[in-house]
């Protein structure tokens, strides 16, 4: 991409997705942070500002939805898309309650992810 | 089936229309019997009772009647013997010692007076012959007596002329009394029979009453605790779990044939909740292991399809044509079991759908909508025939559309060669519409109907269908608090009959 390249972070407890997940969005111009622990994740958001965040929920704790919660207080700006594979409406409705910008369901395509991703980067909130 | 509009009668339509038909035969076994009932035995007994009791009382009143009219015909026959019995002995006084001559007349006119006045009513007792005998003897002798006294008068009389008359009178006068004897022998011998016979009669109908009584409350009553045994056999059958239906065990119909009615009715009902509730039970259990594979799945399975997914787009960078294939094989199988791990989630959700109101009109058509072109290759005509006020429903639209979706699918598989899709539909006592999707496909056979709602069980060829359609359609319509019900004859067609309710769910409606 051009000059200032979006940063996004991936937190996946599965080393696999975040791996390949990462590579895609390399690939799409994205310069990605990769994380299987929510700890390692939470220590990078103090050190980055990223345009967009990728996770997952269910992991060993501190969970993805801590690391959501901690980029909504210290970074508004900062755009979510949660990966999960429960995604039921109360948790789907408290998500977006909480602004996450979109939600997508495991087992997900690649090419469907790095596209919500790149989009969400091209197009800051408002 | 079910046309627009009609309402049908709940409990057959919990039943399923084979299950129905059944517990009508055997309906039917019971109503085609003769009703005899209880109550009309005992009616029956009683009446008999009255009439033994009125014939006793019209039988005495008679035979007390006649035993007054022998009496009578006694005392009339003992008047004139009496009368009789004075004008010989008078007669006899005249012809010893010449007197008493008008005493004899007198008494012999008095004896034909009392024959001429009650001589008819002693036809009953003695005949006509014996009785013209009577009044030929007793008419001679008044007038023997008169001629005696006319020739007494004149003194006309020579001892052989008195010989001659005294001969005369005293063998009619024996004549009148041997008539009369006989008379009053036989009328006494029978007021004294018709008096035993009204003396024995009482006795006699206390017998036959004792007989009636017996009747009623042996027969009647071993009918009664019979029954009631048998009854008692049904509840313990029951108990033990065997729900087969009670047969008749009588020729005709009484007041247990009815309670056998209502039992059945019971049982029927029972077996119908029992199979839901069984249902319901091993749906949960499937439900409960397959959410636990399903999200165990969704992990491994994401890696595997990414991984595809990166490599194909790499063979395809470098134009590998062969690698390309062989990846686009395993990433279509690895959607493949994404379809199913995704089928499995959305069958085993628990939470309640989202609940607006919304016309069933609108899934049923925006699902018809996407399977146009399915319907239409296969030569399927689908008509809409709900009416057009049919009362919304609370729900998940996407939810509903699905559950359509997929019996639609399921209708147009059924029917390779084409045919008919009908949705047919109305409102429902009781707040609840009922909605039928027929076809006139291949049938489902009768043995695989109970496991139809099974996860994963397939009546389809190997690849054509997940076997989790019908589950998912029996998961979206429980969550919407309504019943699903498939009927199908092999050959003829499928017909599955969903009822939802047309009242807003319990929170939102309870809330204060």
């Amino acid at each position: 991409m051009t000059a200032a390249a979006r940063r996004v972070l991936v937190l996946d407890d599965e080393p696999i997705v975040v791996e390949r997940l990462s590579e895609a969005l390399r690939r799409g111009g994205l310069e990605v942070d990769g994380f299987t622990e929510g700890a390692a994740a939470l220590r990078a958001l103090q050190e980055h500002t990223y345009d967009v965040i990728v996770t997952d929920l269910k992991m060993r704790p501190p969970a993805g939805m801590e690391v959501v919660l901690e980029a909504r207080r210290t970074h508004p700006e900062t755009r979510l898309l949660v990966i999960t594979g429960y995604a039921d409406r109360e948790t789907w409705a408290s998500l977006t309650r909480i602004g996450v910008s979109r939600i997508v369901a495991k087992p997900f395509r690649l090419r469907e992810v790095v596209q919500e991703v790149l989009a969400l980067a091209q197009h800051p909130p408002p | 089936m079910g046309t627009p509009g009609t309402t049908e009668n709940r409990p057959e339509y919990t039943l399923g229309a084979q299950e129905a038909e059944r517990f009508r035969q055997f309906e039917r076994a019971f109503l085609d019997r003769p009703t005899f009932s209880i109550r009309a035995r005992i009616a029956g007994g009683f009446l008999l009772c009255f009439l033994l009791v009125a014939a006793t009382a019209v039988g005495s009143l008679g035979l007390l009647h006649g035993a007054r009219s022998r009496l009578a015909a006694v005392s009339r026959a003992a008047a004139m013997e009496s009368r009789l019995l004075e004008a010989r002995s008078a007669a006899r006084d005249f012809f010893r010692e010449g007197k008493h001559l008008e005493k004899a007349r007198q008494e012999a006119e008095a004896a034909l007076a009392l024959y001429h006045g009650g001589g008819p009513a002693l036809l009953g007792s003695a005949g006509p012959t014996e009785l013209s005998r009577l009044g030929q003897s007793l008419f001679t002798l008044a007038r023997g007596v008169a001629e005696v006294a006319a020739l007494e008068r004149f003194g006309a009389w020579n001892s052989q002329l008195r010989l001659e008359w005294e001969a005369s009178l005293e063998r009619d006068g024996a004549q009148a009394l041997a008539v009369l004897e006989g008379i009053l022998q036989r009328e006494a011998a029978r007021a004294e029979r018709t008096l035993m016979v009204a003396q024995a009669l009482p006795f006699a109908s206390l017998l036959v009453l004792l007989g009636i009584i017996f009747w009623v409350v042996w027969v009647l009553g071993r009918t009664i605790t019979r029954s009631l045994e048998r009854f008692q056999g049904y509840t313990r059958r029951i108990a033990a779990g065997n729900f087969s239906p009670i047969t008749p065990a009588k020729p005709y119909r009484d007041e247990f044939s009815e309670l056998a009615l209502a039992v059945n009715r019971m049982l029927f009902e029972l077996q119908a909740r029992e199979s839901q509730v069984t249902r319901a039970g091993k749906l949960a259990a499937l439900g409960t292991f397959s959410a636990g594979i399903a999200h165990e799945l969704a992990n491994p399975l994401t890696n595997i399809s990414i991984t595809a997914e990166t490599l194909l787009e790499e063979c395809r960078e470098v134009g590998d044509a062969r690698k390309v294939r062989l990846l686009e094989d395993l990433f279509r199988e690895t959607q493949r079991a994404d379809a199913i791990v995704r089928g499995l989630l959305d069958y085993t959700r628990e939470e309640p759908p989202a609940s607006t109101p919304l016309r069933l009109a609108e899934a049923v058509e925006s699902a018809a909508e996407l399977l146009h072109n399915e319907m239409a290759l296969h030569g399927v005509r689908f008509e809409n025939q709900l009416p057009e006020d049919l009362p919304p429903v609370y729900g998940d639209l996407g939810a509903l559309r699905q559950v359509f979706l997929n019996l639609f699918l399921n209708a147009v598989q059924a029917m390779p060669q084409g045919g008919r899709l009908v949705v047919s539909g109305g409102p429902l006592p009781g707040d609840e519409v009922h909605v039928e999707v027929t076809d006139e496909g291949t049938g489902i056979p009768p043995e695989a109907l109970p496991r139809i709602f099974d996860p994963f069980f397939t009546t389809k060829e190997r690849g054509r269908g997940t076997g989790l359609g019908l589950a998912l359609c029996h998961a979206v319509v429980r969550r919407h608090r309504g019943e699903i019900h498939v009927d199908s004859v092999p050959g003829r067609g499928t017909t599955v009959r969903l009822r939802l309710p047309t009242t807003p769910p319990a929170e939102e409606k309870g809330s204060p």
